[in-house]
C-alpha cells in the first residue's frame, strides 16, 4: 500500500467515526444495554432464565417458528425469484422496463400498507396466519431476490458463455456451470437479507400472524408493552440478537464478493415470442401479479370501495396530527441521515468491516433497538430527538448503501488522473468522486425518505400520543372495533401508500441510476 | 539532467501487503530534457509502477526520484507537474470532452469560461472542436486518446508521461496516431516518457529507449 494511499484510508476513516459513533450510541448501546438487563436477570434469577427460551416448550415455538416461517418465504423467494431474475435478464418484451421499475415497489411500501394490501388480496382464503405471514414475505422479499438475481445474471459475460456453448455446453450446462456460479454470490447474499428481514421483521408478523403464529419478534413487544416481562423478553432478544448476529456475518462476507464483467461484454436481450420464451415471461408475470402487484391493487380497490363516511372518518383532526408528525419525523431523520450515511458510505468503501458496521441497524431488529433504548435513556423518552436519532440511525444504512457502491465504482485511475492534473485529494473527491456519487446519494435519500415515512416498530415503541403518525394512526384504527374503523384503515393504507410513493417519486426524479438499495422498513 | 531515478528499489506486495517479487532493484535512470524516451518490458514487468512513481502516485521503498537535481519522493502529484495519460485514458465520463481538458487548467486557478475557452483551443488543435460538447462516451478510441493527450498536454506539463498510449488501437489508427503524437510532442519540446510493450511504438517515437526486465534497467538504444 503506497503512502497516499494510506493517508486517504486514514482520512476515510477520520471520517467514518462519526457515524459509527453515532450507530454506536444508538445501536451498539441500546443493544448492549439490552443485552446487559438479560444477563442482569440471568445472575438476579439463575442460569436457568437463559435457557428458558429453549426449555419452555412456548418460547421455544416462537423461536422455532421464527426462523421457519423465515427459512420457508427465503426458500420460496428463492425458488420463485431466480428464475424470474433469469427471464427478466434474458427476455425483454412489451413493458418489461415498468416490470423491472415495478419491482421497486415493495421497497418503498411501509410495512403496514404491505400488510393490509397482502390482506386485501388473500384474507378472504386465508386467516391470519403461517400462510398470510409468508405471503406477506414474500411481497417484500421476492422482489430483493429478483433484483439480486438480475445483477448476477446481467454480469454474465457474453464470450465466455459462447466459449462454453462452443466447447460443447447445452444451454443448461452452461446455465449450470457459467450462470450459475457468476450469479450465485448475488443471490446468496440477497437471500441472507431475506432471511434476515424474516426473521427481525416486525410489522407484518404483527399484523399478519397474529398472537396464534407471533415471531419471537412479536413476543419480546409483547413481553415488553403489554406484559412487563423484561426478564424473558431481554433472554429472548439474546438468543434472536446471536441468531441474527450469524446471518449477518455471512452477509457481510457474500456482499465482499464482487463480480467483474469485461466493458460491453453483455449477453444480448432476446425477444420472447409464443413458443419461444412467452411462456416463461408469462409465468414470472403472474408470479409477480399473484404476490407484489396484485396486493396493491386490491388494496387501492379496497380504499376505493370504502364509503364517503369512512374517508371523512379516515381524514379527521388525528389523520392531520399524524401527517403533520410523519413528515416532520422523516425530513429530521433523514436530514441527518443524509450527511451522516454519506460519511459513512465513503469510509465504507475502504473497508469491508467498516462496511458491515453500517450494516447494523438494517439487519437489527427495530423492536430490539427501541426496547434498548427504552432501558438505556428512559428519563429522556419524552425528548423528540431521541425519535429523530432512532429514524435516523434506521435510515442511514439505506444512504450509506448506495453511496459505498457508488464509491467504490470510481475508478481509482480517475483519482490518480486529476491528481496529476494537479487536483489536491479534497479537490480529487469534490470534482470527480462526488459527482458520480450523487445519483446513487439521491437514491439512498429517496429510499430511506420513503422507508421512515412508513416507519411504525419504533414509533409504536416509543411513541407518545403526541407523536402519533400515519403508521400508527392505521394500527389505532385497525384495533378499534366497527366496520368504519376498518374502513378507514383502508383509506389510510392507501394515503400512506400514495405518500410514500410521492415522497420517493419526488427525491428520486433526478436519480438516473439503477437502484441499488436492498432495503426496506420491516 | 531534468528526471533522475537514483538508488530505487522497490518490490510489489499482494492485497495482504506482503512483498512479492522486485519491480526495481537499486535502478539508476536518467532522462534529458526536451527528449522523448521509451520505457520497454514485457507485462507485469514493473514499467507502469516505475512511471507512477514518476508521477507521485507511489513512492519507491527505497532510493530517490529527482526532477532538475531536486529530490522530489515525497513530492505530492498535484505539485509535480507531470501529467500522466493513463492506458484507458481515465476520462471523466461525468464531465463533456471540452471540460475534461479544461479540469487540469481550473485546479491551477484560472476560471471556468477562460480554462473552456483554452480547452476548446487545444481541442481545435487536435481537429476535435465538434465533439468539445460530447459525452466522452460518444468518442470513438481514437478520438478518446486525442482528448487524453489534450488534457495531460493543456496544462503545459513539466514531463509528459504516457502509459501503452496505443494498446487500444488496431495498426493503421495505431501508426496515424503514434506520428500525431509525436508530431505533437516535438512541436511543443516537451519531455516525455512513453510506457510500452510494442517495440514498435518505441521505435517511432522514441529518441531513446531502455527495457525493463527482471529489476534492471538496460539501454536499447
Amino acid at each position: 500500500m503506497t503512502p497516499s494511499t494510506r493517508r486517504g484510508l486514514n482520512a476515510s476513516h477520520l471520517v467514518g467515526w462519526v457515524p459509527l459513533l453515532f450507530i454506536l450510541v444508538w445501536a451498539v448501546l441500546p443493544l448492549a444495554r439490552l443485552g446487559w438487563e438479560g444477563w442482569l436477570q440471568v445472575q438476579d434469577m439463575g442460569w436457568s432464565l437463559l435457557w428458558q427460551p429453549w426449555q419452555d416448550a412456548y418460547l421455544r415455538g416462537r423461536v422455532l417458528w421464527s426462523v421457519a416461517q423465515a427459512s420457508a418465504s427465503t426458500g420460496l423467494a428463492l425458488v420463485l425469484g431466480v428464475p424470474i431474475g433469469w427471464v427478466l435478464v434474458r427476455w425483454h418484451f412489451w413493458g418489461r422496463q415498468w416490470v423491472v421499475r415495478a419491482l421497486m415497489l415493495p421497497f418503498v411500501i411501509p410495512t403496514l400498507v404491505a400488510a393490509l394490501a397482502v390482506m386485501a388480496l388473500w384474507g378472504s382464503w386465508f386467516e391470519q396466519g403461517p400462510v398470510l405471514l409468508i405471503l406477506g414475505n414474500l411481497f417484500f422479499n421476492l422482489c430483493l431476490i429478483v433484483r439480486g438475481a438480475m445483477g448476477g445474471f446481467d454480469s454474465v459475460s457474453a464470450s465466455r458463455l459462447a466459449a462454453a456453448r462452443s466447447l460443447g455446453a447445452t444451454p443448461w450446462r452452461a446455465f449450470w456451470r457459467l450462470e450459475w456460479p457468476t450469479a450465485k454470490p448475488a443471490v446468496w447474499a440477497a437471500a441472507c437479507l431475506v432471511f434476515l428481514y424474516c426473521l427481525s421483521g416486525f410489522g407484518l408478523a404483527l399484523l399478519l400472524g397474529g398472537q396464534a403464529w407471533a415471531t419471537a419478534e412479536v413476543e419480546i413487544y409483547t413481553r415488553v408493552a403489554h406484559d412487563l416481562d423484561l426478564p424473558i423478553a431481554s433472554v429472548l432478544a439474546l438468543w434472536m440478537l446471536l441468531i441474527s448476529g450469524l446471518v449477518v456475518a455471512v452477509y457481510a462476507r457474500l456482499s465482499l464478493s464482487r463480480v467483474e464483467r469485461l466493458r460491453g461484454d453483455r449477453v444480448p436481450v432476446r425477444m420472447a415470442r409464443w413458443g419461444n420464451g412467452a411462456w416463461s415471461v408469462g409465468l414470472s408475470l403472474l408470479v409477480l401479479l399473484a404476490l407484489n402487484f396484485g396486493p396493491l391493487a386490491a388494496l387501492l380497490v379496497r380504499a376505493l370501495q370504502a364509503s364517503p363516511a369512512a374517508w371523512q372518518h379516515a381524514w379527521g383532526d388525528e389523520a392531520w396530527l399524524a401527517l403533520g408528525n410523519t413528515l416532520r419525523f422523516t425530513v429530521l431523520g433523514v436530514s441527518l441521515a443524509a450527511v451522516l450515511g454519506a460519511m459513512h458510505g465513503w469510509a465504507a468503501r475502504a473497508s469491508g468491516w467498516w462496511r458491515a458496521m453500517g450494516m447494523a441497524p438494517l439487519v437489527t431488529s427495530p423492536v430490539m433497538i427501541a426496547f434498548g433504548l427504552l432501558l438505556l435513556w428512559p428519563q429522556w423518552l419524552d425528548q423528540l430527538w431521541v425519535l429523530v436519532c432512532a429514524y435516523a440511525l434506521l435510515a442511514i444504512p439505506l444512504v450509506a448503501a448506495p453511496v459505498a457502491q457508488a464509491v467504490q465504482q470510481v475508478s481509482p485511475r480517475w483519482v490518480d488522473a486529476a491528481r496529476t492534473l494537479g487536483a489536491t485529494p479534497w479537490r480529487a473527491f469534490w470534482r470527480v468522486v462526488w459527482p458520480q456519487v450523487i445519483p446513487s446519494w439521491r437514491r439512498g435519500l429517496a429510499f430511506a425518505a420513503a422507508t421512515m415515512v412508513g416507519e411504525f416498530a419504533v414509533t409504536l415503541l416509543l411513541s407518545r400520543p403526541e407523536w402519533l403518525t400515519l403508521s400508527t394512526y392505521i394500527y389505532q384504527l385497525l384495533g378499534r372495533p366497527g366496520a368504519l374503523n376498518a374502513q378507514a384503515a383502508w383509506v389510510m393504507s392507501a394515503s400512506l401508500m400514495a405518500l410514500s410513493l410521492l415522497v420517493f417519486t419526488l427525491l428520486d426524479v433526478r436519480s438516473n441510476t439503477k437502484p441499488e438499495s436492498d432495503a426496506r422498513s420491516k | 539532467m531534468m528526471l533522475e531515478l537514483r538508488g530505487v528499489t522497490h518490490r510489489w506486495s499482494d492485497t495482504a501487503g506482503q512483498a512479492q517479487g522486485w519491480i526495481a532493484k537499486d535502478l539508476n535512470w536518467q532522462v534529458s530534457r526536451g527528449e522523448t524516451v521509451a520505457l520497454l518490458g514485457s507485462s507485469g514487468s514493473g514499467k507502469s509502477t516505475l512511471l507512477r512513481m514518476i508521477a507521485g502516485l507511489e513512492q519507491p521503498q527505497q532510493g530517490d526520484v529527482l526532477w532538475a537535481d531536486e529530490v522530489i519522493t515525497h513530492l505530492a502529484p498535484e505539485r509535480r507537474q507531470f501529467a500522466l495519460m493513463f492506458q484507458d485514458f481515465a476520462l471523466f465520463s461525468h464531465l463533456s470532452v471540452q471540460d475534461n481538458v479544461a479540469f487540469g487548467l481550473r485546479e491551477q486557478g484560472l476560471g471556468k469560461a477562460a480554462a473552456r475557452r483554452q480547452a476548446v483551443e487545444a481541442l481545435t488543435s487536435m481537429g476535435l472542436a465538434n465533439r468539445a460538447d460530447a459525452s466522452v462516451w460518444s468518442l470513438s478510441g481514437g478520438e478518446q486518446q486525442r482528448v487524453a493527450l489534450a488534457r495531460a498536454w493543456v496544462t503545459r506539463p513539466k514531463l509528459l508521461l504516457l502509459d501503452e498510449p496505443f494498446s487500444a488501437l488496431d495498426a493503421d489508427r495505431r501508426a496515424q496516431l503514434r506520428d500525431e503524437f509525436k508530431t505533437w510532442i516535438r512541436a511543443h519540446d516537451m519531455t516525455c516518457i512513453l510506457v510500452t510493450h510494442d517495440e514498435a511504438d518505441a521505435r517511432a517515437m522514441a529518441e531513446r529507449a531502455w527495457r525493463l526486465q527482471d529489476a534492471r534497467i538496460s539501454q536499447l538504444w
